[in-house]
């Protein structure tokens, strides 16, 4: 009855590009199709900062990780993980403590595929394929309940992923229940675009990712604080990513204003 | 790799920092600024080490250009504005341009080479990324197609799907069975072509059941229930149409003949269990006050040896026999008789004022019967067991007599043949807890009453948990977890449940690799399962394993399966099970072991890896025992023999610290049992072992 099957899997539209794949291809790598790249190219029109946007979100969850490293957290929970490129929180992570535990969520089939392959010989990392809108769903697999001790803080991470999820989701709701899952002492840390730093070039880059099957969903200063609800913001509050903890000689080149992502860290009450 | 940073002359080179602003503004280095500036520091000095070297070395620069690469200093602008700064900063330092721009152009060709190398490793990993990916999406979609593929051909209901104007798509043998056709008659033809003339006045078929007449191609006609559903398309318009048709005739049919044979015994004449089931009500409803029943169940003793003997038509003859003596023993007392099942019978008997005792009774009965039956040549006869219970209506409802003189019976039977026993509400007691569970646990199953849990499997030496075992529990009872496979074997269930088991704990896998593998010894595995007699012997043993250990996507190694090892020594397919455990590369067990010289000849032979003793000393604490018994130093031989052909040994239900002392000094590697907790869900054994962890 059905009819011929094509190379790529059913679920997986290379025709229709991926935020994930964007963002691999403005770090560098290529883990990505001709339709991501193109894709990847007009948004660099629209927001010619892009690579260097990527670059210090990337960075920020690299220094957020090291934070909470340093606070004794070592277990953490990454959602929305993406392509696996350079820098992964278990290759952070692990690299301050070979003995902590990471699970990634992603439900793209090729990034769960895909880090299946790279962790597989990674007792401590693994990685789960769930929507991360639905907490429940990430909160009982069992790899989850498995790998990370329900008792003990954890290290939240939604670096460079909400503003996927659109107005009607109610983000606050998922971050609450993300929230409310952990006990208190547990880190969030947490990177979104914003249209309060770069108007126009955001909302040219919005209108180019209409196209893909990731629609963005920029966030206000105030918007961002908000989801923070029942965190104590940890110094200096929510701030472009290169002001987050910066490294000398690394991220404090250039106008940070022009980061175009707020990012910031909390502890749970 | 980082790069080994060259002995640091004291002076900073000017050029780091310039250079470092360079890397930073342009590439994402996951490291920190004080590996970075090392790293830089490093190929700084590889580049004027390589224009001081005599004669000047040219490859060098391609090394540089490499590990860059290695280092992740591969922004889009990374190179050009590197090799800018470099250039300007090496001629400035005094070297010769030449030389400075033939080791930078060595530079750029190296780098340019293993990006080139690192995308193409890259590519290659999403290839492999998407294969996993579309294999997942093919074996889900495969798996779906195969069950509705067996729905749709093993239906009795005839299904057809059809083109909006009702042209047959594809259908089931069902169907054409119930039209009249053969299968490859249907094609072009559609349904309508089958609505009986008078019935065709173009009612549309839908979702309600519609009853329509049929006319098959010989001209009969036949009713059917219609029912008929939209099928939508990928693109979301409605392509396709599925009916369904119901032989309605066949159903009434069926159902006559059903009520008919419901209440009786084709072969005897006699009520059957279902009709006796509800006379046995009826009457004990009747009784009067304080008025005595007795129900006998019996046995024909050897009935199956008249049927293989002398054939079933003389095991026929005889039970019709046997029916029509027991019916004229209590010709004159009201009393009910029925054949309950294939060589078993019972009686009611409602007594009056004159009650015989059971042992009268029973007489009686075994006279009748003992008279040998003959047809022309040859005389038969039987005996039979008994069961009997005898009460009044208020002291048990109907259903529990029925289940006490059954239960008389199993006990009579136990104890041989031609006997007879009366309900004892204390033998009973006992006999009843295992059965009602026996029989319990494939509605258990149905209704989803079972649940996994986990034994914690301890290294004996450092007792530290290195392994579960999975075992299946029964939530409806409160029964000890691992009676439940015993049981299964006792309902038939087993060779069912020994696949579940496999397929609802082996996603457990990645969880106890994480938790075991740091402490376990290489090679060893993190997750037991032993399996019971039918279960070591299923055919389908490594498909099943195969098919978890692919979906849990871990190596096969870290599954340990025990077999049975009495099935394995008696059943060829339960050996083939063994070779082909080794083969897929899961741990291979014996359990049940007694240490027979043909048992340890097996281990040796199959190379098995892990050995679970039998309890040797049957009951007793072996740490109890004098060291001299034979049974202890029987065992102590056996654990020697067990590790000389390279298996380790496990025992089960150690009881405290102290045996688990005595186990670990013989020599034993693993143990499980109450000591160590006994079992728990996987939130149970976690907590335990962070407990023990703190």
């Amino acid at each position: 009855m059905a009819e011929a099957t094509s190379w790529v899997p059913d679920g997986i539209d290379l025709d229709r590009p991926s935020a994930a794949r964007l963002y691999d291809y403005l770090l560098g790598g290529a883990h990505n199709f001709a339709h991501d790249r193109e894709l990847a190219e007009r948004f660099i029109a629209a927001q010619p900062n892009a690579r260097e946007i990527a670059r210090h979100n990337r960075s920020f969850l690299r220094r957020s990780v090291l934070y909470m490293v340093e606070q004794g957290i070592r277990q953490f929970l990454d959602l929305g993980s993406g392509i696996p490129t350079v820098g992964n929180v278990h290759e952070i992570a692990q690299d301050a403590d070979p003995l902590a535990r990471v699970v990634y969520v992603d439900y793209e089939e090729v990034a769960f595929a895909h880090s299946s392959l790279m962790l597989a010989d990674n007792p401590l990392a693994s990685i789960v394929q769930a929507d991360l809108t639905r907490p429940d769903d990430v909160l009982d697999a069992p790899v989850t309940r498995g790998l990370l001790d329900f008792d003990e803080p954890v290290g939240l991470i939604m670096a460079g992923v909400f503003h996927f999820v659109p107005p009607e989701q109610d983000p606050a709701r998922i971050v609450a229940r993300y929230r409310d899952a952990f006990v208190a002492g547990s880190l969030l840390a947490f990177s979104q675009f914003t249209r309060d730093l770069m108007p126009e070039e955001m909302d040219r880059a919005v209108e180019v990712m209409k196209t893909s099957r990731d629609p963005m969903y920029p966030r206000s200063r105030a918007e961002i604080t908000a989801l923070f609800d029942g965190f104590d913001l940890v110094e200096p509050g929510i701030v472009p990513t290169a002001l987050w903890h910066p490294e000398t000689g690394l991220d404090d080149g250039g106008d940070p204003d022009r980061a175009g992502i707020f990012a910031g860290v909390g502890r749970r009450r | 790799m980082p790069a080994q940073p060259v002995a640091d002359t004291g002076d900073q080179d000017p050029l780091v920092p310039v250079w470092l602003r360079v890397v930073a503004s342009t590439a994402y280095v996951p490291r920190s600024s004080t590996e970075v500036r090392a790293l830089l520091r490093g190929l700084l000095g590889r580049l004027t080490d390589a224009l001081a070297a005599e004669p000047f070395d040219a490859a060098s620069g391609a090394v540089v250009g490499e590990l860059m690469v290695d280092g992740a200093l591969t922004g889009e602008l990374t190179l050009e504005r590197s090799i800018g700064v470099l250039a300007d900063g090496l001629v400035a330092a005094g070297h010769d341009a030449r030389a400075v721009v033939r080791l930078l152009a060595g530079v750029s060709a190296g780098y340019a080479a293993a990006l080139r190398k690192r995308t193409l490793r890259q590519q290659e990993n999403m290839k492999l990324a998407l294969l996993t990916a579309k294999q997942r999406a093919e074996r889900d979609r495969r798996d779906t197609e195969n069950r509705f593929r067996g729905v749709f051909t093993a239906s009795a209901i005839g299904i057809a799907i059809t083109e909006p104007d009702g042209r047959f798509v594809e259908t089931n043998p069902a169907l054409a069975n119930i039209l009249g056709c053969a299968a490859d008659e249907l094609a072009d033809r559609s349904l309508s072509d089958f609505l009986a003339e008078d019935d065709a006045e173009g009612r549309p078929l839908g979702p309600e059941a519609d009853r329509r007449r049929l006319r098959r191609p010989n001209g009969d006609t036949a009713w059917v229930y219609l029912t008929t559903t939209m099928l939508p398309a990928d693109d979301g318009r409605q392509r396709y149409r599925v009916t369904m048709v119901q032989d309605l005739s066949e159903l009434q049919l069926l159902g006559n003949q059903l009520s008919h044979q419901n209440l009786h015994d084709a072969l005897t004449g006699l009520a059957n269990r279902l009709h006796f089931e509800s006379r046995l009500e009826a009457m004990h409803g009747q009784a009067p006050p304080g008025g005595a029943l007795t129900l006998l169940c019996l046995d024909l003793d050897a009935f199956s040896l008249v049927n293989t003997t002398h054939g079933h038509h003389a095991g026929d003859r005889l039970l019709q026999t046997v029916a029509r003596r027991l019916s004229s023993v209590v010709a004159d007392r009201a009393a009910l008789v029925a054949r309950i099942g294939g060589d078993e019978f019972a009686v009611l008997i409602a007594h009056g004022p004159v009650v015989p005792s059971v042992s009268e009774l029973v007489g009686e009965f075994n006279a009748e019967l003992a008279e040998p039956d003959y047809d022309g040549r040859r005389g038969l006869a039987v005996s039979a067991t008994f069961g009997a219970v005898r009460c009044t209506p208020e002291e048990m409802s109907s259903t529990e007599m029925f289940r006490a003189a059954d239960a008389a019976l199993r006990h009579a039977r136990s104890t041989g043949r031609c006997q007879w026993t009366e309900y004892d509400a204390h033998a009973d007691r006992a006999a009843r807890k295992v059965a009602a569970a026996a029989t319990a646990l494939p509605a258990a199953w149905e209704n989803g009453e079972l649940a996994v849990v986990y034994e914690p499997v301890v290294r004996l030496a450092d007792r530290r948990t290195v392994r579960v075992r999975a075992l299946v529990h029964t939530t409806s009872t409160r029964d000890g977890v691992d009676t439940a496979t015993e049981l299964a074997e006792l309902t038939g269930l087993a060779v069912a449940l020994g696949p579940w088991l496999v397929e609802q704990s082996t996603p457990g896998l990645p969880v106890w690799r994480s938790l075991f593998a740091p402490v376990a010894d290489p090679g060893e595995a993190v997750h037991r399962v032993l399996l019971s007699a039918s279960q070591s012997a299923d055919a389908d043993l490594s498909g099943t394993l195969n098919r978890a250990i692919d979906q849990a996507g871990v190596p096969a190694g870290l599954l340990e399966v025990g077999l049975d090892t009495t099935t394995v020594l008696a059943r060829g397919d339960a050996q083939d099970n063994l070779r082909t455990l080794g083969d897929i590369g899961v741990v291979t067990a014996l359990h049940g072991f007694t240490g027979g010289p043909r048992e340890i000849a097996l281990v040796e032979r199959f190379g098995v890896r892990t050995v679970v003793l039998a309890d040797p000393f049957e009951g007793w604490r072996p740490d109890w025992l004098p060291s001299e018994a034979v049974p202890v130093r029987a065992t102590l031989a056996l654990i020697s023999e067990l590790g000389s052909v390279g298996a380790a040994v496990g025992v089960l239900g150690v009881r405290d610290l102290a045996e688990a002392r005595w186990w670990a000094d013989q020599g034993v590697r693993t143990g499980e049992g109450p000591a160590f907790g006994g079992p728990g869900d996987t939130d149970d054994i976690l907590a335990r072992i962070r407990l023990a962890a703190n």
